[in-house]
C-alpha cells in the first residue's frame, strides 16, 4: 500500500502557509510521518499547527483517540481515506491530488464537487479507523453509550455512562463513537463558522461521508432462544470494507448538487422531471439544504476548476487517455514484462513461481 | 347429582369484571417490559488482533494486549513452518470511557460467534465445505486479580466447516469472500468478569504437501478473525426475574386453590351423600390435565435463577430450556384432551388411553427436541466450545432430530385442528336435532358443555392474536433499528415488551383456565357431569333459579336463535 507522501506533504504545507486554514485537523495525518512513536501525544498536540484551541484540548484529553486517527498501522483513518480517494479517482481527470501544480491553489479551497468529496470521505475515515480501533480493544476511552449529537462539550467522555450502566443495557456499537468524536473534532472549525457557506458545505459533506457510512453497514443476526429458535436474537452491525464504502461515495460524487448561498442558507434548485421539455425551468423548486431529501447527497458551491490546467504530461492514463489528457492525445508504451506464472504453494510459508515474460501495453498522455 | 364449572355459573357482569382486570394486568406486563426493561440482550464486538508468539503456544503463556508483539498478517512473514506463532487475541469485555468494564452474573449466559475474514488468493485457494480447526484457550480472571493474572477456563480443539461465498467478479486480488458466521463457545453462566481469548490455527505442513484435504489446508487467505460476544442484558435480567418471582406465589395460590377445589367436591361427593357408588369417581381427565398446566407453569416460573447470581450454575441455561420445553408439551396435550373431552357423543372419553396415538405425537416431538438440547447444551457444560453442528455426525442428528420434531408438530396441529372441526359439527347438530327436545337435564348438560368448548376457544384464540401481533411489533421494532441515529419510538423497546407481555399472556390463560374450569360449588343438578350420560334425573330445586342474567344463557344466545 503505497500512499502519496508527497502529495500529503504539499497539501500540508498549503495549509500552514496559508493564512486563513482550511481546515487544519488534515494535518494530523503529517503527524504521522514526522513522529512514529506517537506514544508522545501530548506533545504532538502542540505540534500540529492550526488546530483550534477546542481541538487542542480534545486533542490532550483524549491523546489515545488521537493517536488512532493516525495509527502506526495501516488504519490511520486520514490516510486510508487518501489512498482510498487516490484509488478510487485514479481513472479520472482529478485523482485526487490535493495539489494543483499549475493552478497554485489547493482543490479543497475550492468549494468545488471534488472537495465536497473529500471532506465526506476524510470524516468517514476517521469514524471507520476509530471504530476499528474500538472494536479491536486498543483504545480504552471509547464511549459505551450514546453521546448525544449536538452537545456542546469538547471532551468524549462528557456523558459517560457508569459501568453499572454496561450491566443494565450494554453498550451501542462502535460507529456511534467514531461518528460522535468524529463531530466533534473534524466538525470542530466549521462549526465555529456555522455562517459561512463555505462551513455549512463542509458540516452538510462531513455529515453525509458518516451517515453514509453507517447505513452502509451490514446487519447480522443470531437466533439463541430454546434449541437454537429465533424467539430470541441478537443483531448487531458489521462495518463495510472501507473500499465498498468509498464505492458508495463515489456514486454520492457523481450526483453531488450544486447549492446557491441565500440568507444564511444554502438552497438547491433542483430540477424535477427533467424529461419533459420546456416546461422545466418554470417549475424550478428550491430546496432546502438541511431539508430530509438532501440529508444524504453531497452538495457544492462552485464548479470545479479545470484540471486540464495540470500538467498531466506522462500521466498513466489507461482506459480513459481522452478524458484524462485533456485531448492532448497520449501514446502507447509497449513493453515486456517479467511476471511470476505458474505459481506452487510450499507448505509453509512460501510461494514459488516460474518468470514468464508478458507483453504489456501502458497509455501516457503527451 | 352433578356440578358445573365455575364458568357456567358466573354473571356476566362478575365476568367483565375479571376480564377488564386480566386486561389490565396484561398492558402491565407489556409496559413492563417497555418503559422498565432495555433490550433483551446486547453484544460487544471483537476484532481479534494478531500477536506474534515465537513459543508457538508451548510455554503456556497468555497473550494479551499488553505482552502482545503485534503484527499486520499481510506483511508478516512467518519466522517458521508452524503459523502457530500467530496468536488471536481478544480480551473481553473491552474498556469503555476509560473503565474497565466487568462481566456480571446478571448477564446469565455468554455466547460467542466468530467470523471469519478469507480474502481472495490465487495460492491459498478456498475450497467450499472447508474445515476449520482452530486451538482455542479461553482464560478468566476474578475481580481482585493482578491485571494480567489469566486463569485457564477452558482450552479446546475446535473443528467448524467454513461456508464461504464469492461473487465472481471478486475473484481478484482484494477480493474477499462472505462467509458465514460460526458459532465459537456458549457459557450458561456469566460468573467471571474478565475473559481472554487465545485462538491459535495449526496448519500441518507435511500433511497439506501431501494431501490437501487435511486440516486448515483448503481455508484461503485468512486475513482476520472477528469475534461477537451476546449477552443477556442485566436490566432484563432483574425485570424478569421479579415478573417470575411475583408470579409464582400467585400461580402456587391459584394451584392450590384448584386442587383444593377437586379434592373438597369428591371428598364431599363420597361421603356427603348416598350415592356413594354411583358418584365417587376420581377427577376428570381434563381436570387433572388442568391441573398439570398449572403444575407446569409453576415450574416454569419458579424463579431459581436468582441462585445464578451468588453461585456458579452454569447448567441453568439447561434447566430454563427443559422448562419451557415441557409447559409446551403440556399445554399442546392439554389443548389435545380438551378438544377430545368436548366430543359429546365419543364414549371412550376420560381416558388417556383413548389419546394415544395423539398424544405420542407431542411426546416424539418434544422428546426429540430434549434430545437435541441436552446433546447441545449439555455437553456444553462440560465444554463451551462444543456444537452439535460442527460435525458431520453431529449436525445430522440435529437434523434428524429438528424435522422430526416439526414433522410431528404439524401432524398435532392437523389432528388439533380435526378434532376442533368435529367438535363444531357436533356441537352444530347436537343444537338442530336435539337440543330442546330432549330433558331438560340434558340441554342443560349439553349447553354447559359448548359453553366451555366456546369459551376456551375463543380465549386461546385471542391470545394467539395476541402472541401473534406482539411477535409483529417486535419485528418491526427491532428493524427500525438501522442507520445513524436510530429513532427511541415506543416500539424499539418492543423486544422486551414482547417477552414480559407473552409471559404474562401464558400465566393469565392458564390462572384463568385454573380459575373458570374448577368444579363450582353452585350446584347446577344435572347440568354437567360430563360423564353419566344416562343421568337423567331431574332435580328441581328453585334456589337455583339465578336472579342475574347467566353469561352462559347470553353467550348462547345468538347461536341458538
Amino acid at each position: 500500500m503505497h500512499i502519496n507522501t508527497s502529495g500529503l506533504l504539499a497539501l500540508i504545507c498549503l495549509h500552514v502557509c496559508l493564512p486563513t486554514p482550511v481546515n487544519s485537523w488534515w494535518l494530523l495525518s503529517k503527524a504521522d510521518t514526522s513522529s512514529p512513536n506517537s506514544a508522545s501525544s501530548p506533545i504532538l498536540c502542540k505540534n500540529v499547527p492550526g488546530l483550534t484551541p477546542q481541538q487542542k484540548r480534545m486533542c490532550h484529553e483524549n491523546p489515545n483517540v488521537i493517536k488512532y486517527l493516525m495509527f502506526k498501522f495501516q488504519i490511520s483513518g486520514l490516510r486510508s481515506a487518501l489512498h482510498t480517494c487516490e484509488y478510487t479517482f485514479q481513472r479520472e481527470a482529478w485523482n485526487c491530488t490535493l495539489t494543483l501544480p499549475g493552478v497554485g491553489t489547493s482543490p479543497l479551497q475550492i468549494a468545488s464537487r471534488e472537495s465536497a468529496y473529500v471532506y465526506a470521505i476524510s470524516a468517514a475515515g476517521v469514524s471507520h479507523s476509530l471504530a476499528r480501533a474500538c472494536s479491536k480493544g486498543l483504545i480504552d476511552d471509547c464511549g459505551c453509550g450514546e453521546t448525544p449529537q449536538g452537545s456542546d462539550s469538547v471532551s468524549i467522555s462528557s456523558r459517560s455512562r457508569s459501568p453499572s450502566d454496561f450491566v443494565w443495557a450494554g453498550c451501542s456499537d462502535n460507529v456511534k463513537f467514531g461518528n460522535s468524536f468524529g463531530r466533534k473534532f473534524v466538525d470542530q472549525y466549521d462549526r465555529q463558522h456555522a455562517t459561512e457557506p463555505r462551513s455549512q458545505m463542509n458540516l452538510h459533506n462531513n455529515r453525509v461521508g458518516r451517515r453514509l457510512l453507517a447505513n452502509a453497514m451490514n446487519r447480522e443476526c443470531k437466533c439463541h432462544g430454546v434449541s437454537g429458535s429465533c424467539v430470541t436474537k441478537t443483531c448487531w452491525k458489521v462495518m463495510p470494507k472501507f473500499d465498498e464504502f468509498a464505492a458508495r461515495l463515489h456514486e454520492k460524487y457523481q450526483l453531488a448538487k450544486l447549492v446557491t448561498n441565500n440568507d444564511q442558507k444554502l438552497f438547491v434548485r433542483s430540477t424535477p422531471s427533467a424529461g419533459l421539455s420546456g416546461r422545466t425551468e418554470r417549475y424550478v423548486k428550491t430546496l432546502e439544504a438541511s431539508s430530509k431529501q438532501m440529508r444524504n447527497e453531497l452538495i457544492y458551491l462552485d464548479a470545479s476548476p479545470n484540471y486540464c490546467a495540470i500538467d498531466v504530461k506522462d500521466r498513466e492514463c489507461g482506459e480513459n487517455c481522452q478524458n484524462i489528457c485533456c485531448g492532448r492525445g497520449w501514446r502507447t508504451t509497449r513493453e515486456i514484462v517479467d511476471e511470476p506464472c505458474h505459481c506452487q504453494f510450499v507448505w509453509c510459508c512460501e510461494v514459488k513461481c516460474k518468470t514468464c515474460k508478458k507483453l504489456v501495453e501502458r497509455n501516457f498522455c503527451l | 347429582m352433578a356440578v358445573g364449572a365455575v364458568i357456567e355459573n358466573l354473571s356476566n357482569r362478575k365476568l367483565f369484571v375479571i376480564f377488564s382486570a386480566l386486561l389490565v394486568v396484561q398492558i402491565l406486563f407489556f409496559l413492563v417490559g417497555a418503559w422498565y426493561a432495555p433490550s433483551p440482550s446486547s453484544y460487544m464486538e471483537f476484532e481479534m488482533i494478531t500477536c506474534r508468539d515465537e513459543t508457538r503456544g508451548f510455554s503456556g503463556k497468555w497473550i494479551h494486549r499488553d505482552n502482545c508483539e503485534q503484527i499486520v498478517l499481510s506483511e508478516y512473514t512467518p519466522i517458521s513452518y508452524d503459523l502457530r506463532e500467530i496468536v488471536f487475541v481478544a480480551k473481553m469485555p473491552h474498556a469503555r470511557d476509560g473503565i474497565e468494564l466487568e462481566y456480571s452474573p446478571w448477564f446469565q449466559f455468554l455466547l460467542g460467534v466468530l467470523h471469519v475474514d478469507v480474502a481472495y488468493s490465487e495460492h491459498f485457494k478456498y475450497v467450499s465445505h472447508a474445515p476449520l480447526e482452530l486451538e482455542v484457550r479461553m482464560g478468566y480472571r476474578e475481580k481482585g486479580s493482578q491485571k494480567n493474572e489469566w486463569n485457564e477456563l477452558t482450552t479446546s480443539n475446535v473443528t467448524r466447516i467454513l461456508e464461504c461465498t464469492i461473487p465472481d467478479e471478486e475473484k481478484k486480488k482484494g477480493g474477499t469472500y462472505d462467509c458465514d458466521m460460526l458459532d465459537l463457545f456458549e457459557l450458561g453462566s456469566s460468573s467471571y468478569p474478565f475473559y481472554l481469548i487465545n485462538i491459535r490455527i495449526p496448519i500441518d505442513q507435511n500433511a497439506c504437501q501431501y494431501n490437501p484435504l487435511s486440516s486448515n489446508c483448503q481455508i484461503g487467505q485468512l486475513t482476520g478473525l472477528r469475534l461477537i460476544e451476546i449477552h443477556q442484558n442485566g436490566g432484563f435480567t432483574l425485570i424478569w426475574l421479579w415478573t417470575k418471582t411475583l408470579m409464582t406465589p400467585v400461580v402456587g395460590a391459584c394451584l392450590w386453590w384448584y386442587y383444593n377445589r377437586v379434592s373438597d367436591w369428591l371428598y364431599s361427593i363420597t361421603y356427603g351423600t348416598f350415592q356413594i357408588n354411583q358418584l365417587a369417581r376420581n377427577p376428570l381427565l381434563l381436570e387433572r390435565a388442568i391441573l398439570y398446566l398449572g403444575l407446569s407453569l409453576a415450574i416454569l416460573d419458579f424463579p431459581i435463577e436468582w441462585i445464578s447470581l451468588t453461585h456458579r450454575v452454569p447448567f441453568l441455561l439447561l434447566v430454563s430450556d427443559l422448562r419451557q420445553g415441557l409447559f409446551y408439551t403440556v399445554l399442546f396435550s392439554f389443548w389435545l384432551i380438551f378438544a377430545g373431552e368436548h366430543l359429546i357423543d365419543d364414549t371412550t372419553r376420560n381416558n388417556i388411553k383413548s389419546y394415544r396415538f395423539n398424544l405420542s405425537f407431542i411426546i416424539i416431538a418434544s422428546g426429540a427436541l430434549l434430545i437435541y438440547d441436552l446433546i447441545e447444551r449439555g455437553v456444553q457444560l462440560y465444554d463451551p466450545f462444543y456444537s452439535v453442528w460442527s460435525s458431520p455426525t453431529g449436525s445430522q442428528i440435529a437434523y434428524v432430530a429438528i424435522f422430526i420434531s416439526a414433522i410431528c408438530i404439524l401432524a398435532y396441529f392437523a389432528f388439533l385442528l380435526f378434532k376442533i372441526v368435529k367438535v363444531w359439527t357436533t356441537i352444530k347438530n347436537k343444537r338442530s336435532a336435539q337440543l330442546y327436545q330432549t330433558s331438560e337435564n340434558r340441554r342443560l348438560k349439553v349447553e354447559g358443555v359448548i359453553y366451555r368448548f366456546k369459551f376456551l376457544m375463543l380465549f386461546t384464540v385471542l391470545c394467539a392474536a395476541f402472541t401473534i401481533i406482539a411477535y409483529f411489533m417486535k419485528q418491526y421494532g427491532e428493524a427500525q433499528l438501522h442507520g445513524d441515529e436510530a429513532r427511541s419510538g415506543f416500539l424499539t423497546g418492543s423486544t422486551s415488551a414482547f417477552f414480559t407481555g407473552t409471559f404474562g399472556m401464558c400465566n393469565i390463560y392458564v390462572l384463568l383456565l385454573l380459575a373458570m374450569y374448577a368444579p363450582s360449588h353452585k350446584h347446577y343438578r344435572g347440568a354437567t357431569q360430563l360423564i353419566d350420560e344416562n343421568d337423567d334425573e331431574i332435580i328441581d330445586d328453585p334456589s337455583n333459579q339465578h336472579t342475574e342474567s347467566n353469561a352462559m344463557t347470553t353467550f348462547l344466545k345468538p347461536s341458538t336463535d
